[in-house]
């Protein structure tokens, strides 16, 4: 059917009184600045709040199912990136280009103390290659765009620096979340990219995922198992 | 379309009851739904939760007033996205454009993610007549696949299989070795399908969600399958009821929160994925292409009666099924199509017509859990009640009352009428009551045997109220 047909059709349906025309919507209608003004009031809410934020986020994450860590630096963080990954022993990480990621991915003694793991970053390969490389690896390594203390999630962009495979096909994911991150609730979020929205003039790119915990099945007789296609084990150091 | 077994509510439900795995499956799949929701409505406080079900409600109705401007903001936004929207009147158009879609590609492999409104289509059906091998990724839909059967619940599409039913199946059908245990399963189907995952050209999805303003369609899952259709292949091809509309991103803040906890007691399911058109072009992987196909399918007769149009606000969560004393003994399968439970009985009438589904909106004891626990609030009810009001008058085509009910009420009329036949016929009833009920024969009264066979009649008392209003002293 094409689309005039069936709106047309809809209309009919729907049968509103001639006087009642559209009556806008605010969500919708609102402008950039008033937006600007949302998201910066937004912004000084979370520098006041942040260990409240902090501590809140810390406690949904680890109720969602998320391995957490808190560290405050980036020494730290190689520190127990190190650990995490002896512990698990991997033949292969995938890793994502966001900076943090190859700041802590690409230090010098990551590179000598895991010899025997091949780290590969998503650059190193073209679109293929890296499909195939995300299905092999024991773990993928990403930076996250926001998290949520609401729901304990982590929000990531995938896009240029991030394939979508990466924290995905691979059994165990790890997440890098810097504090400044963390927001707070799940309007938070949505308010923030209403502006980029807004500020790309309607084209806020193709995905948006919110991890919250693993991979988890409850299909059969209700048991949950985590894992089915996605990760099994997820890990989220928080760094700050 | 799905095949259609609404006829055969009665004696589908009969064989539910008599079936002790379903019953076993049904106890257990209502206690763990049931405490996980209230659970979660505890937490997020039950004041708050009052507010977003009454902010989710305004928000939905004036969406399905305007849903003409939506549908139109969607297309242009996810044309702006670089998609294609499509408008599909029925499940024939609809396959007609996924299969059109699909040989244009020359696709051999598809990967699909629960869909509800593909169960209505039928689609598996028509992809596999066109020799496509399709594999359905969520693990129970999974294996209702490997059974051919429909889904039991909304969300939990085979919780009426033991874990030794599905391990036969598994034998059987997908050719693994016998396994006992429960993870073992879930991750022999990690393995079956992981290299779908990697070699599928298309992968169909549903969506729980579009938004309007920006052209985005949210998917809620919690295996990572909505995530593999959605990454993976290069192809994207989206279905979506057209009543999934939502006008504007920040409304999915009231939306997300009420969905998982009313579905599985989460706060969020695992995953949220949001998909605004293909991938751009310096994106380093996701589809190339995506199609999303909008559909009526008879959703636009709910939209036409004022009555029926808040049926279109069900966002799908299953918690009006969990809370059915009907659905909690009879199961999903009764229903006989896609859609079971409170919100089955008034869905299913009004896609495949109220003449192949009569006793549907009977199927119900009106005692109003399904309202309470509804998170957008529906008057589930109230809409039973005007399909039943539908059916006995005859429009759409259901049952005229029987010969012996019309007796019945013609002499009924004519009795209560007259204050002497009524006054006798009263006097006599009692007497007759007391009668039967000493040769204990009460339940075997002409005419009323089969609603007699299991209920009690109400005791006709000796004494009338006209009697007992004189008594009092307040004459007449
Ligand atoms: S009618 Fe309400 S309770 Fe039932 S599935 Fe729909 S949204 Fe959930």
């Amino acid at each position: 059917m094409d689309k005039k047909e069936f709106l047309q059709h809809v209309e009919k349906c729907i049968n509103r009184d001639a006087l009642d025309t559209y009556p806008g919507y605010e969500g919708i209608d609102r402008s950039l600045s008033n937006q600007q003004t949302i998201v910066s009031e937004i912004k000084i809410r979370l520098q006041k709040n942040r260990s409240q934020i902090l501590d809140k986020f810390a406690k949904t994450a680890a109720i969602a199912g998320w391995n957490f860590f808190r560290v405050e630096n980036i020494e730290q963080a190689i520190q127990k990136t190190i650990d995490l990954l002896s512990s698990i022993n991997p033949k292969e990480v995938l890793c994502s280009e966001e900076e943090i990621v190859a700041r802590i991915l690409k230090d010098k003694q990551i590179g000598s103390l895991m010899n025997k793991t091949k780290i590969i970053f998503s650059d190193e390969e073209n679109r293929e290659e890296l499909k195939l490389t995300s299905f092999k690896a024991d773990i993928g390594i990403t930076g996250v765009d926001y998290a949520i203390a609401e729901t304990g999630s982590c929000v990531i962009l995938p896009g240029i620096t991030l394939s979508r495979l990466t924290s995905l096909a691979p059994p165990h994911h790890l997440a890098l979340v810097e504090v400044d991150k963390v927001l707070d609730t799940l309007d938070d979020l949505f308010a923030i990219r209403k502006l980029t929205f807004l500020e790309e003039e309607g084209d806020m790119g193709s995905y948006m995922n919110f991890i919250t915990g693993p991979s988890r099945t409850g299909d059969i007789e209700q048991t949950i198992v985590k894992g089915v296609h996605g990760p099994k084990e997820v890990s989220l150091l928080l760094i700050g | 379309m799905a095949d259609i077994k609404t006829k055969e509510f009665k004696s589908e439900s009969r064989k539910a009851l008599n079936n002790p795995q379903i019953q076993k499956s049904l106890v257990r799949v209502i206690d763990h739904f049931g405490e996980a929701r209230v659970n979660a409505i505890e937490e997020i406080t039950p004041e708050v939760w009052e507010i977003l079900r009454e902010k989710a409600r305004t928000i939905k109705t004036h969406t399905m007033s305007y849903l003409d401007h939506y549908l139109d903001l969607m297309e242009a936004n996810v044309r702006k996205n670089g998609g294609v929207m499509h408008f599909a009147k029925d499940a024939a158009e609809a396959n007609a454009i996924v299969a059109s879609l699909i040989s244009a590609k020359n696709a051999k492999s598809v990967i699909k993610s629960k869909s509800m409104i593909s169960e209505e289509m039928g689609l598996n059906h028509v992809l596999e007549e066109m020799n496509v091998d399709v594999a359905e990724t969520d693990l129970g839909e999974y294996i209702i696949q490997l059974a051919e059967e429909t889904p039991f619940h909304i969300i939990a599409p085979a919780m009426h299989k033991s874990k030794e039913e599905v391990a036969k199946l598994f034998v059987e059908k997908a050719g693994t070795k016998l396994y006992k245990e429960i993870p073992e399963l879930a991750e022999a189907s990690r393995h079956l399908l992981r290299e779908k995952f990697q070699f599928a050209d298309v992968g169909i999805t549903g969506a729980n969600f579009m938004v309007a303003e920006t052209g985005t369609l949210v998917l809620v899952t919690n295996e990572g399958n909505g995530r593999m259709c959605t990454s993976a292949p290069k192809m994207h091809i989206a279905l979506a009821g057209m009543e999934k509309m939502l006008p504007s991103l920040e409304d999915l803040g009231v939306f997300l929160r009420l969905l998982a906890r009313s579905a599985t007691g989460q706060r969020l399911t695992s995953y949220t994925t949001f998909v605004s058109g293909p991938k751009r072009e310096h994106d380093k992987d996701g589809p190339e292409e995506f199609h999303l196909i909008v559909v009526d399918n008879g959703r636009s007769k709910m939209l036409q009666d004022v009555d029926l149009r808040e049926a279109l606000n069900c966002i799908r969560c299953g918690a009006c099924l969990n809370n059915c004393p009907i659905y909690q003994n009879v199961g999903g399968h009764a229903y006989g199509w896609v859609y079971s439970g409170p919100i089955g009985a008034v869905v299913t009438p009004m896609l495949v017509g109220l003449d192949q589904s009569k006793d549907l909106p009977f199927a119900s004891t009106l005692c109003g859990r399904c309202k309470e626990v509804c998170p957008v609030k529906i008057n589930i009810p109230h809409m039973l009640l005007r399909l039943r009001n539908k059916s006995t008058q005859n429009e759409g085509a259901g049952d005229k009352p029987g010969v012996k009910e019309r007796v019945f009420f013609s002499l009924w009329f004519y009795m209560v009428k007259s204050k002497f036949l009524y006054k006798t016929s009263g006097r006599i009833g009692s007497g007759a009551q007391k009668i039967l009920r000493m040769l204990k024969l009460e339940n075997r009264i002409p005419f009323f045997g089969r609603w007699t066979r299991s209920r009690d009649l109400p005791l006709i008392p000796t004494k009338s109220f006209r009697d007992r209003w004189k008594d009092v002293g307040t004459a007449e």
